[in-house]
Protein backbone atom coordinates (compact mmCIF):
# COMPACT_ATOMS: atom_id res chain seq x y z
CA UNK A 1 0.00 0.00 0.00
CA UNK A 2 1.48 3.30 0.80
CA UNK A 3 5.48 3.41 1.21
CA UNK A 4 6.57 5.03 4.16
CA UNK A 5 7.50 8.63 4.25
CA UNK A 6 11.31 7.89 3.63
CA UNK A 7 10.73 6.20 0.27
CA UNK A 8 8.81 8.77 -1.00
CA UNK A 9 11.20 9.96 -2.75
CA UNK A 10 11.75 7.36 -4.88
CA UNK A 11 8.02 7.37 -6.18
CA UNK A 12 7.61 8.89 -9.86
CA UNK A 13 4.49 11.72 -10.26
CA UNK A 14 2.57 9.47 -12.50
CA UNK A 15 2.49 6.84 -9.96
CA UNK A 16 1.51 8.97 -7.06
CA UNK A 17 -1.23 10.69 -9.38
CA UNK A 18 -2.49 7.06 -10.17
CA UNK A 19 -2.63 6.19 -6.85
CA UNK A 20 -4.12 9.95 -5.68
CA UNK A 21 -7.15 9.58 -8.35
CA UNK A 22 -7.74 5.62 -6.80
CA UNK A 23 -8.65 7.76 -3.51
CA UNK A 24 -5.29 7.84 -1.85
CA UNK A 25 -5.49 11.22 0.15
CA UNK A 26 -1.57 11.12 1.40
CA UNK A 27 -0.71 10.11 -2.18
CA UNK A 28 -1.17 14.02 -2.42
CA UNK A 29 0.77 15.03 0.25
CA UNK A 30 3.67 13.73 -1.12
CA UNK A 31 3.27 15.38 -4.20
CA UNK A 32 2.32 18.69 -1.96
CA UNK A 33 5.72 18.15 -0.14
CA UNK A 34 7.39 17.97 -4.01
CA UNK A 35 5.81 21.46 -5.44
CA UNK A 36 5.00 23.17 -2.93
CA UNK A 37 8.12 25.25 -2.54
CA UNK A 38 8.18 25.90 -6.53
CA UNK A 39 4.76 26.93 -6.38
CA UNK A 40 5.32 29.38 -3.79
CA UNK A 41 8.12 31.10 -5.40
CA UNK A 42 6.29 31.38 -9.25
CA UNK A 43 3.00 32.90 -7.34
CA UNK A 44 4.98 34.88 -5.07
CA UNK A 45 7.09 36.38 -7.69
CA UNK A 46 4.40 36.45 -9.67
CA UNK A 47 2.55 38.71 -6.89
CA UNK A 48 5.16 40.15 -4.82
CA UNK A 49 3.41 39.57 -1.43
CA UNK A 50 4.37 36.55 0.57
CA UNK A 51 0.61 36.27 2.06
CA UNK A 52 -1.02 36.68 -1.22
CA UNK A 53 0.99 33.59 -2.53
CA UNK A 54 0.41 31.78 0.21
CA UNK A 55 -3.45 31.80 -0.49
CA UNK A 56 -3.31 31.61 -4.40
CA UNK A 57 -0.95 28.27 -3.93
CA UNK A 58 -3.48 26.94 -1.29
CA UNK A 59 -6.46 27.38 -3.86
CA UNK A 60 -4.10 26.17 -6.89
CA UNK A 61 -3.69 22.88 -5.12
CA UNK A 62 -7.32 22.37 -3.43
CA UNK A 63 -8.05 23.09 -7.20
CA UNK A 64 -5.34 20.04 -8.45
CA UNK A 65 -6.00 17.68 -6.02
CA UNK A 66 -10.14 18.07 -7.12
CA UNK A 67 -9.40 17.78 -10.53
CA UNK A 68 -7.17 14.80 -9.84
CA UNK A 69 -9.86 12.90 -8.30
CA UNK A 70 -11.99 13.54 -10.83
CA UNK A 71 -10.36 11.83 -12.84
CA UNK A 72 -8.05 14.23 -14.20
CA UNK A 73 -4.68 12.44 -15.90
CA UNK A 74 -2.16 15.67 -16.59
CA UNK A 75 0.99 14.03 -18.68
CA UNK A 76 3.52 16.34 -16.83
CA UNK A 77 2.46 17.03 -13.35
CA UNK A 78 4.64 19.78 -12.59
CA UNK A 79 3.81 22.37 -15.74
CA UNK A 80 -0.06 21.55 -15.09
CA UNK A 81 0.08 22.44 -11.47
CA UNK A 82 2.06 25.46 -11.98
CA UNK A 83 -0.44 26.42 -15.13
CA UNK A 84 -3.35 26.08 -11.95
CA UNK A 85 -0.96 28.60 -9.56
CA UNK A 86 -0.36 31.02 -12.82
CA UNK A 87 -4.44 30.73 -13.40
CA UNK A 88 -4.96 31.37 -10.09
CA UNK A 89 -2.52 34.91 -9.38
CA UNK A 90 -3.93 36.40 -12.82
CA UNK A 91 -7.74 36.07 -11.23
CA UNK A 92 -6.15 37.43 -7.53
CA UNK A 93 -4.29 40.02 -9.06
CA UNK A 94 -7.89 41.03 -10.87
CA UNK A 95 -9.61 40.55 -7.91
CA UNK A 96 -7.30 43.16 -5.75
CA UNK A 97 -6.74 45.24 -8.64
CA UNK A 98 -10.40 45.65 -9.33
CA UNK A 99 -11.08 46.41 -5.26
CA UNK A 100 -8.36 48.30 -4.68
CA UNK A 101 -9.66 50.20 -7.43
CA UNK A 102 -13.03 51.20 -6.11
CA UNK A 103 -11.74 51.57 -2.73
CA UNK A 104 -9.79 54.37 -4.39
CA UNK A 105 -12.01 55.55 -6.70
CA UNK A 106 -14.55 55.80 -3.78
CA UNK A 107 -12.10 57.52 -1.44
CA UNK A 108 -11.62 59.92 -4.37
CA UNK A 109 -14.81 61.01 -4.44
CA UNK A 110 -15.03 61.55 -0.71
CA UNK A 111 -14.45 65.34 1.12
CA UNK A 112 -11.25 65.78 0.89
CA UNK A 113 -11.92 67.08 5.10
CA UNK A 114 -11.29 63.09 5.62
CA UNK A 115 -8.02 62.42 7.30
CA UNK A 116 -4.91 60.67 6.45
CA UNK A 117 -4.80 57.32 4.72
CA UNK A 118 -2.74 54.56 6.41
CA UNK A 119 0.53 54.74 4.27
CA UNK A 120 1.60 51.70 2.19
CA UNK A 121 4.20 50.08 3.67
CA UNK A 122 6.88 47.42 2.10
CA UNK A 123 6.54 44.00 3.39
CA UNK A 124 9.00 43.09 5.64
CA UNK A 125 8.48 39.69 4.87
CA UNK A 126 11.03 39.06 2.26
CA UNK A 127 14.99 38.94 1.78
CA UNK A 128 15.42 39.10 -1.80
CA UNK A 129 17.26 41.95 -3.10
CA UNK A 130 14.87 45.13 -3.51
CA UNK A 131 16.28 46.09 -6.63
CA UNK A 132 15.43 42.98 -7.84
CA UNK A 133 11.76 42.69 -6.70
CA UNK A 134 11.65 46.34 -7.84
CA UNK A 135 12.39 45.18 -11.62
CA UNK A 136 10.20 42.20 -11.41
CA UNK A 137 7.50 44.58 -9.97
CA UNK A 138 8.23 46.77 -12.95
CA UNK A 139 7.51 43.87 -15.45
CA UNK A 140 3.95 44.22 -17.11
CA UNK A 141 1.93 40.77 -15.89
CA UNK A 142 2.33 38.42 -19.21
CA UNK A 143 5.98 39.83 -19.51
CA UNK A 144 6.47 39.10 -15.78
CA UNK A 145 5.03 35.48 -16.19
CA UNK A 146 6.57 34.49 -19.20
CA UNK A 147 10.16 35.05 -17.74
CA UNK A 148 9.92 33.76 -14.71
CA UNK A 149 8.02 30.16 -16.27
CA UNK A 150 11.08 30.46 -18.43
CA UNK A 151 14.00 31.37 -16.32
CA UNK A 152 13.01 30.20 -12.48
CA UNK A 153 10.89 27.44 -13.29
CA UNK A 154 12.49 26.82 -16.02
CA UNK A 155 9.59 25.05 -18.39
CA UNK A 156 10.07 24.36 -22.36
CA UNK A 157 8.71 26.87 -24.43
CA UNK A 158 5.52 24.08 -25.16
CA UNK A 159 5.11 23.48 -21.87
CA UNK A 160 4.78 27.19 -20.97
CA UNK A 161 2.23 27.56 -24.15
CA UNK A 162 -0.14 25.10 -23.26
CA UNK A 163 -0.56 26.48 -19.89
CA UNK A 164 -1.16 30.44 -20.88
CA UNK A 165 -2.51 30.10 -24.09
CA UNK A 166 0.08 31.80 -25.50
CA UNK A 167 1.94 31.11 -29.25
CA UNK A 168 5.71 29.84 -28.33
CA UNK A 169 7.14 32.85 -30.60
CA UNK A 170 5.01 35.05 -28.62
CA UNK A 171 6.52 33.67 -25.45
CA UNK A 172 9.71 33.84 -26.77
CA UNK A 173 9.27 37.84 -27.58
CA UNK A 174 8.10 38.21 -24.01
CA UNK A 175 10.50 36.35 -22.15
CA UNK A 176 13.24 38.32 -24.45
CA UNK A 177 11.61 41.65 -23.52
CA UNK A 178 11.51 41.09 -19.77
CA UNK A 179 15.40 39.83 -19.85
CA UNK A 180 15.83 43.20 -21.43
CA UNK A 181 13.40 45.18 -19.18
CA UNK A 182 15.58 43.51 -16.15
CA UNK A 183 18.51 44.17 -16.92
CA UNK A 184 18.46 47.64 -17.54
CA UNK A 185 16.40 48.25 -14.31
CA UNK A 186 19.23 45.87 -12.65
CA UNK A 187 22.58 47.66 -14.29
CA UNK A 188 20.64 51.42 -14.13
CA UNK A 189 23.40 52.33 -11.27
CA UNK A 190 26.09 51.18 -13.02
CA UNK A 191 26.30 47.74 -11.38
CA UNK B 1 -33.46 20.15 -20.46
CA UNK B 2 -30.22 18.74 -18.82
CA UNK B 3 -30.06 18.88 -14.91
CA UNK B 4 -27.05 20.87 -15.30
CA UNK B 5 -29.17 23.57 -16.63
CA UNK B 6 -31.82 23.74 -14.15
CA UNK B 7 -29.34 23.76 -11.42
CA UNK B 8 -27.66 26.51 -13.55
CA UNK B 9 -31.08 28.80 -13.57
CA UNK B 10 -31.82 27.80 -10.25
CA UNK B 11 -28.72 28.98 -8.38
CA UNK B 12 -29.00 32.31 -10.58
CA UNK B 13 -32.77 32.77 -9.42
CA UNK B 14 -31.62 31.89 -6.06
CA UNK B 15 -28.45 34.64 -6.46
CA UNK B 16 -30.98 37.04 -7.51
CA UNK B 17 -33.15 36.89 -4.52
CA UNK B 18 -30.42 37.07 -1.84
CA UNK B 19 -28.17 39.85 -3.22
CA UNK B 20 -30.89 41.77 -5.71
CA UNK B 21 -32.84 43.27 -3.42
CA UNK B 22 -29.88 45.22 -1.49
CA UNK B 23 -31.03 48.17 -2.06
CA UNK B 24 -33.89 47.89 0.41
CA UNK B 25 -31.45 46.29 3.01
CA UNK B 26 -29.27 49.60 2.66
CA UNK B 27 -32.08 51.62 3.53
CA UNK B 28 -31.84 50.47 7.84
CA UNK B 29 -35.14 52.10 9.38
CA UNK B 30 -32.97 52.77 12.46
CA UNK B 31 -31.14 55.38 10.12
CA UNK B 32 -33.99 57.09 9.38
CA UNK B 33 -35.91 56.84 13.00
CA UNK B 34 -32.68 58.64 15.01
CA UNK B 35 -30.61 60.72 12.19
CA UNK B 36 -32.26 63.81 10.28
CA UNK B 37 -33.02 62.77 6.81
CA UNK B 38 -30.08 64.20 5.51
CA UNK B 39 -27.82 62.65 7.67
CA UNK B 40 -29.69 59.65 7.65
CA UNK B 41 -29.37 59.62 3.18
CA UNK B 42 -25.90 60.28 3.46
CA UNK B 43 -24.84 57.75 5.96
CA UNK B 44 -27.04 55.05 3.39
CA UNK B 45 -25.25 55.88 0.60
CA UNK B 46 -21.77 55.14 2.39
CA UNK B 47 -23.25 51.89 3.71
CA UNK B 48 -24.29 50.68 0.17
CA UNK B 49 -21.23 52.05 -1.04
CA UNK B 50 -19.72 49.74 1.91
CA UNK B 51 -21.79 46.85 0.51
CA UNK B 52 -19.92 47.19 -2.98
CA UNK B 53 -16.56 47.28 -1.55
CA UNK B 54 -17.75 43.60 0.23
CA UNK B 55 -17.29 45.72 3.88
CA UNK B 56 -19.97 44.81 6.78
CA UNK B 57 -22.87 47.01 7.01
CA UNK B 58 -23.67 46.85 10.84
CA UNK B 59 -20.46 48.47 12.12
CA UNK B 60 -21.43 51.41 10.19
CA UNK B 61 -24.66 51.93 11.42
CA UNK B 62 -23.72 51.63 14.84
CA UNK B 63 -21.05 53.78 13.98
CA UNK B 64 -23.73 56.26 12.93
CA UNK B 65 -26.19 55.53 15.87
CA UNK B 66 -23.04 56.35 18.58
CA UNK B 67 -22.63 59.49 17.22
CA UNK B 68 -26.52 60.80 17.28
CA UNK B 69 -26.57 59.19 21.11
CA UNK B 70 -23.49 61.22 21.48
CA UNK B 71 -25.48 64.52 20.62
CA UNK B 72 -22.89 64.75 17.28
CA UNK B 73 -23.48 67.02 13.74
CA UNK B 74 -24.20 65.13 10.69
CA UNK B 75 -21.09 66.11 9.63
CA UNK B 76 -19.20 64.75 12.44
CA UNK B 77 -21.66 61.25 11.66
CA UNK B 78 -20.62 61.05 8.40
CA UNK B 79 -17.02 61.82 8.43
CA UNK B 80 -16.86 59.14 11.15
CA UNK B 81 -18.44 56.83 9.32
CA UNK B 82 -16.64 57.08 6.23
CA UNK B 83 -13.17 56.74 8.55
CA UNK B 84 -14.31 53.47 9.67
CA UNK B 85 -14.73 52.49 6.24
CA UNK B 86 -11.49 53.52 5.35
CA UNK B 87 -10.29 51.78 8.57
CA UNK B 88 -12.13 48.37 7.69
CA UNK B 89 -11.19 48.65 4.18
CA UNK B 90 -7.26 49.01 5.13
CA UNK B 91 -8.12 46.35 8.02
CA UNK B 92 -9.32 43.73 5.35
CA UNK B 93 -6.21 44.42 3.15
CA UNK B 94 -3.72 43.80 5.77
CA UNK B 95 -5.42 40.86 6.96
CA UNK B 96 -7.32 39.15 4.08
CA UNK B 97 -10.98 38.65 2.52
CA UNK B 98 -11.80 35.66 4.78
CA UNK B 99 -11.46 37.66 8.27
CA UNK B 100 -15.07 38.16 10.46
CA UNK B 101 -16.16 41.39 11.12
CA UNK B 102 -15.04 41.02 15.02
CA UNK B 103 -11.19 40.30 13.91
CA UNK B 104 -11.95 43.69 11.42
CA UNK B 105 -13.21 45.99 14.08
CA UNK B 106 -10.56 45.24 16.34
CA UNK B 107 -7.93 45.52 13.38
CA UNK B 108 -8.80 49.05 12.82
CA UNK B 109 -8.86 49.80 16.36
CA UNK B 110 -5.05 48.67 16.30
CA UNK B 111 -4.81 50.46 13.12
CA UNK B 112 -6.15 53.96 15.35
CA UNK B 113 -3.95 53.25 18.33
CA UNK B 114 -0.93 53.81 15.70
CA UNK B 115 -0.43 50.10 14.17
CA UNK B 116 0.74 50.13 10.62
CA UNK B 117 -0.96 48.01 8.15
CA UNK B 118 2.29 46.27 7.69
CA UNK B 119 2.21 45.44 10.91
CA UNK B 120 -1.05 43.88 11.36
CA UNK B 121 -0.24 41.78 8.19
CA UNK B 122 2.45 40.00 10.41
CA UNK B 123 -0.65 38.36 12.52
CA UNK B 124 -2.06 37.59 8.91
CA UNK B 125 -0.79 34.02 8.67
CA UNK B 126 -2.85 33.03 12.15
CA UNK B 127 -6.20 34.94 10.91
CA UNK B 128 -7.70 30.82 10.56
CA UNK B 129 -7.26 30.49 14.33
CA UNK B 130 -10.35 30.45 16.51
CA UNK B 131 -8.44 33.09 18.63
CA UNK B 132 -7.20 34.55 15.83
CA UNK B 133 -10.16 37.89 17.36
CA UNK B 134 -8.87 37.22 20.70
CA UNK B 135 -5.59 38.21 19.86
CA UNK B 136 -6.35 40.74 17.95
CA UNK B 137 -7.92 42.05 21.13
CA UNK B 138 -4.84 41.58 23.28
CA UNK B 139 -2.90 43.43 20.83
CA UNK B 140 -5.30 46.78 20.86
CA UNK B 141 -5.25 46.08 25.09
CA UNK B 142 -1.54 46.40 24.72
CA UNK B 143 -0.87 48.95 22.43
CA UNK B 144 -3.98 51.14 24.65
CA UNK B 145 -1.59 50.27 27.52
CA UNK B 146 1.75 51.71 26.56
CA UNK B 147 3.56 48.46 25.09
CA UNK B 148 5.37 48.98 21.85
CA UNK B 149 3.60 48.12 18.53
CA UNK B 150 6.49 46.13 17.43
CA UNK B 151 6.65 44.07 20.84
CA UNK B 152 3.14 44.20 21.37
CA UNK B 153 3.05 42.42 17.61
CA UNK B 154 6.08 40.07 18.84
CA UNK B 155 4.05 38.96 21.72
CA UNK B 156 0.77 38.22 19.80
CA UNK B 157 1.91 36.26 17.58
CA UNK B 158 4.16 34.33 19.86
CA UNK B 159 0.62 33.60 21.65
CA UNK B 160 -0.89 32.67 18.45
CA UNK B 161 1.64 30.65 17.53
CA UNK B 162 1.34 28.73 20.66
CA UNK B 163 -2.13 28.17 20.05
CA UNK B 164 -3.00 29.98 23.07
CA UNK B 165 -6.97 30.34 23.38
CA UNK B 166 -9.19 33.70 23.46
CA UNK B 167 -9.67 33.19 27.02
CA UNK B 168 -5.67 32.75 27.37
CA UNK B 169 -5.67 36.14 25.98
CA UNK B 170 -8.15 37.66 28.00
CA UNK B 171 -6.32 36.11 31.27
CA UNK B 172 -3.10 38.31 29.58
CA UNK B 173 -5.18 41.25 30.12
CA UNK B 174 -6.33 40.28 33.32
CA UNK B 175 -2.46 39.27 34.86
CA UNK B 176 -0.79 42.55 32.97
CA UNK B 177 -3.47 45.24 34.43
CA UNK B 178 -2.89 43.54 38.12
CA UNK B 179 0.78 43.66 37.94
CA UNK B 180 0.74 47.53 36.00
CA UNK B 181 -1.80 48.39 39.40
CA UNK B 182 1.62 46.35 41.66
CA UNK B 183 3.57 48.89 40.29
CA UNK B 184 5.39 46.69 37.19
CA UNK B 185 6.18 48.84 33.45
CA UNK B 186 3.27 47.37 31.12
CA UNK B 187 5.80 46.43 28.65
CA UNK B 188 7.28 44.40 31.09
CA UNK B 189 4.46 42.75 32.84
CA UNK B 190 3.44 41.88 28.95
CA UNK B 191 6.56 40.16 28.14
CA UNK B 192 6.60 38.02 31.54
CA UNK B 193 3.20 37.10 31.19
CA UNK B 194 2.56 36.22 28.20
CA UNK B 195 5.96 34.07 28.14
CA UNK B 196 4.40 32.07 31.27
CA UNK B 197 1.22 31.11 29.32
CA UNK B 198 2.80 29.91 26.08
CA UNK B 199 4.79 28.33 28.46
CA UNK B 200 2.27 26.68 30.89
CA UNK B 201 0.80 26.09 27.59
CA UNK B 202 3.55 23.94 26.54
CA UNK B 203 4.25 22.18 29.18
CA UNK B 204 0.34 21.51 29.83
CA UNK B 205 0.83 18.22 27.93
CA UNK B 206 -2.71 18.49 26.14
CA UNK B 207 -1.86 17.93 23.18
CA UNK B 208 -3.71 20.06 20.39
CA UNK B 209 -5.17 23.00 22.84
CA UNK B 210 -7.95 20.08 24.49
CA UNK B 211 -9.67 22.67 26.02
CA UNK B 212 -10.23 21.55 30.07
CA UNK C 1 17.48 35.03 -29.42
CA UNK C 2 17.19 32.89 -26.43
CA UNK C 3 20.58 33.20 -25.15
CA UNK C 4 20.11 33.91 -21.12
CA UNK C 5 22.23 37.60 -20.83
CA UNK C 6 25.21 35.93 -18.46
CA UNK C 7 24.87 39.69 -16.12
CA UNK C 8 21.17 38.01 -14.89
CA UNK C 9 22.79 34.68 -14.20
CA UNK C 10 23.84 35.64 -10.36
CA UNK C 11 20.27 37.28 -10.16
CA UNK C 12 18.25 34.52 -11.71
CA UNK C 13 20.53 32.17 -8.70
CA UNK C 14 18.22 34.65 -6.16
CA UNK C 15 15.16 34.08 -7.75
CA UNK C 16 15.27 29.96 -8.30
CA UNK C 17 15.75 29.77 -4.45
CA UNK C 18 12.71 27.75 -3.46
CA UNK C 19 11.17 29.67 -0.44
CA UNK C 20 10.75 27.96 2.80
CA UNK C 21 6.90 26.84 3.71
CA UNK C 22 5.69 28.79 6.89
CA UNK C 23 4.10 26.06 9.13
CA UNK C 24 0.80 28.09 9.54
CA UNK C 25 0.06 28.12 5.47
CA UNK C 26 1.05 23.98 5.22
CA UNK C 27 -1.48 23.95 8.24
CA UNK C 28 -4.14 25.83 5.97
CA UNK C 29 -3.74 23.83 3.88
CA UNK C 30 -4.01 20.64 5.14
CA UNK C 31 -7.58 21.54 6.58
CA UNK C 32 -8.31 22.63 3.76
CA UNK C 33 -7.04 19.78 1.79
CA UNK C 34 -9.09 17.76 4.21
CA UNK C 35 -12.03 19.66 3.71
CA UNK C 36 -12.00 19.10 0.17
CA UNK C 37 -12.30 15.30 0.83
CA UNK C 38 -15.48 15.33 2.68
CA UNK C 39 -16.67 18.01 0.26
CA UNK C 40 -15.63 15.11 -2.43
CA UNK C 41 -17.43 12.46 -0.46
CA UNK C 42 -20.90 14.07 -0.86
CA UNK C 43 -20.66 15.21 -4.55
CA UNK C 44 -22.51 12.37 -5.73
CA UNK C 45 -25.61 13.55 -6.71
CA UNK C 46 -28.40 12.09 -9.01
CA UNK C 47 -30.21 14.25 -11.56
CA UNK C 48 -33.59 14.13 -9.15
CA UNK C 49 -31.54 14.60 -6.22
CA UNK C 50 -29.80 17.98 -7.73
CA UNK C 51 -33.43 18.92 -9.18
CA UNK C 52 -34.38 18.87 -5.47
CA UNK C 53 -31.56 20.46 -4.20
CA UNK C 54 -32.26 23.51 -6.52
CA UNK C 55 -35.59 23.77 -5.82
CA UNK C 56 -34.58 23.64 -2.46
CA UNK C 57 -32.36 26.43 -3.30
CA UNK C 58 -34.69 28.92 -4.20
CA UNK C 59 -36.93 28.16 -1.25
CA UNK C 60 -33.98 28.91 1.11
CA UNK C 61 -32.80 31.85 -1.07
CA UNK C 62 -36.80 33.47 -0.59
CA UNK C 63 -36.92 32.70 3.06
CA UNK C 64 -33.44 34.31 3.80
CA UNK C 65 -34.89 37.23 2.13
CA UNK C 66 -37.95 37.56 3.60
CA UNK C 67 -36.27 36.58 7.21
CA UNK C 68 -33.92 39.23 6.72
CA UNK C 69 -36.36 41.70 5.05
CA UNK C 70 -38.69 41.45 8.68
CA UNK C 71 -35.81 41.35 11.19
CA UNK C 72 -33.27 44.32 10.40
CA UNK C 73 -31.84 44.07 13.78
CA UNK C 74 -29.18 41.71 14.95
CA UNK C 75 -29.99 40.83 17.90
CA UNK C 76 -33.28 39.20 17.00
CA UNK C 77 -32.78 35.61 15.80
CA UNK C 78 -29.86 35.03 17.37
CA UNK C 79 -30.15 31.68 19.85
CA UNK C 80 -30.08 32.16 23.01
CA UNK C 81 -27.42 29.18 23.85
CA UNK C 82 -25.02 31.77 21.48
CA UNK C 83 -25.31 34.70 24.02
CA UNK C 84 -23.22 34.94 27.12
CA UNK C 85 -23.94 36.97 30.33
CA UNK C 86 -21.65 40.26 30.64
CA UNK C 87 -21.41 42.14 33.72
CA UNK C 88 -20.84 46.10 33.33
CA UNK C 89 -19.74 47.64 36.41
CA UNK C 90 -19.12 51.00 37.12
CA UNK C 91 -17.92 53.04 40.31
CA UNK C 92 -19.69 56.41 40.57
CA UNK C 93 -20.63 57.77 44.24
CA UNK C 94 -22.55 60.59 43.57
CA UNK C 95 -24.17 59.39 40.36
CA UNK C 96 -27.95 59.60 40.22
CA UNK C 97 -28.22 57.10 37.61
CA UNK C 98 -25.81 55.27 35.14
CA UNK C 99 -26.97 53.99 32.06
CA UNK C 100 -24.61 51.36 29.47
CA UNK C 101 -25.06 52.50 26.29
CA UNK C 102 -23.49 50.51 23.06
CA UNK C 103 -23.37 48.37 19.88
CA UNK C 104 -25.92 45.88 21.37
CA UNK C 105 -28.48 48.44 22.21
CA UNK C 106 -28.44 50.90 19.45
CA UNK C 107 -26.84 52.82 21.44
CA UNK C 108 -29.70 53.99 23.52
CA UNK C 109 -29.10 55.54 26.13
CA UNK C 110 -32.30 54.14 28.14
CA UNK C 111 -32.23 50.82 27.23
CA UNK C 112 -29.75 49.37 29.69
CA UNK C 113 -29.76 50.99 32.91
CA UNK C 114 -26.99 50.20 35.33
CA UNK C 115 -28.81 49.20 39.11
CA UNK C 116 -26.94 50.39 42.75
CA UNK C 117 -25.54 47.49 44.47
CA UNK C 118 -23.45 48.83 46.80
CA UNK C 119 -21.13 51.95 48.11
CA UNK C 120 -21.17 53.54 45.02
CA UNK C 121 -20.80 50.57 42.39
CA UNK C 122 -23.38 50.45 39.60
CA UNK C 123 -24.09 47.44 37.71
CA UNK C 124 -26.04 45.29 35.17
CA UNK C 125 -25.72 42.07 33.69
CA UNK C 126 -26.68 41.45 29.91
CA UNK C 127 -26.57 39.13 27.63
CA UNK C 128 -24.32 39.65 24.89
CA UNK C 129 -23.50 37.85 21.20
CA UNK C 130 -19.49 36.98 21.77
CA UNK C 131 -17.08 39.23 19.76
CA UNK C 132 -16.46 42.88 19.57
CA UNK C 133 -18.64 45.11 21.48
CA UNK C 134 -18.10 49.41 21.58
CA UNK C 135 -19.90 51.03 24.45
CA UNK C 136 -19.33 53.99 27.10
CA UNK C 137 -21.20 54.35 30.53
CA UNK C 138 -23.48 57.68 30.51
CA UNK C 139 -24.00 59.11 34.07
CA UNK C 140 -26.85 61.05 34.49
CA UNK C 141 -28.50 61.57 31.39
CA UNK C 142 -25.33 64.33 30.55
CA UNK C 143 -21.51 62.69 31.66
CA UNK C 144 -20.14 59.79 29.16
CA UNK C 145 -17.46 57.64 30.66
CA UNK C 146 -15.18 55.31 29.56
CA UNK C 147 -15.04 51.38 31.20
CA UNK C 148 -11.57 51.34 33.00
CA UNK C 149 -11.39 47.17 32.89
CA UNK C 150 -12.22 47.31 28.56
CA UNK C 151 -10.11 46.23 26.43
CA UNK C 152 -9.63 49.95 24.69
CA UNK C 153 -10.76 53.28 25.20
CA UNK C 154 -10.80 56.24 22.62
CA UNK C 155 -12.84 59.35 22.07
CA UNK C 156 -15.65 58.84 19.60
CA UNK C 157 -17.62 62.15 18.62
CA UNK C 158 -15.65 64.10 21.52
CA UNK C 159 -16.30 61.31 23.94
CA UNK C 160 -15.06 58.14 25.50
CA UNK C 161 -15.97 55.25 23.83
CA UNK C 162 -14.93 51.44 25.11
CA UNK C 163 -13.99 48.12 23.73
CA UNK C 164 -14.52 45.40 24.78
CA UNK C 165 -13.66 41.60 23.19
CA UNK C 166 -15.95 38.77 24.54
CA UNK C 167 -14.78 35.63 24.26
CA UNK C 168 -16.58 33.17 22.91
CA UNK C 169 -17.96 30.19 25.12
CA UNK C 170 -15.56 26.99 25.32
CA UNK C 171 -16.44 23.90 22.91
CA UNK C 172 -17.49 21.22 24.52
Amino acid sequence: MLLPKGLQGVIADEELIRRVRAGDAAAFDALVDRYYGACLRFAWRSLGERDDAEDVVQEALVRAYRALRRGRSPREFRPWLLGIVLNRCRSHARRTRRRRLLFERWWARQDPETLRVHPADGAANDDLDPRLKAALAALRPKLREAFLLKHVEQLRYEEMAEITGASVSALKMRVKRASEQVLALLTEDGA
Amino acid sequence: MSVRIITGLALVCALGLTFGPRHALAQDPRLHKRLDPETAAAVAALVDSASTLGLPAEPLVQKALEGQSKGASGDAIVRAVRELIRDLATARDALGDDVGVDALLLAAAALDAGATPAQLERLRPHRSRESFAGGLAGLVYLMSRGVPAEQSLDLIAAMLNARLSAAEFASLQRLVERDMMAGTPPAEAAASRAQALIRHGRSGGFGDRVRP
Amino acid sequence: MNELDPRLEPWLAALRKEPAARPEARARLAAALREEETRAARRILSPPAALAAAVALIALASAFWLALWRWNTPERGTAVEELTMMQFVLHAHDARSVSVVGDFNDWDPRATPLTRTGDGVWSAVVRLRPGTVRYAYLVDGTEWRADPHAVASREEFGRPTSIAYIVPPEAP
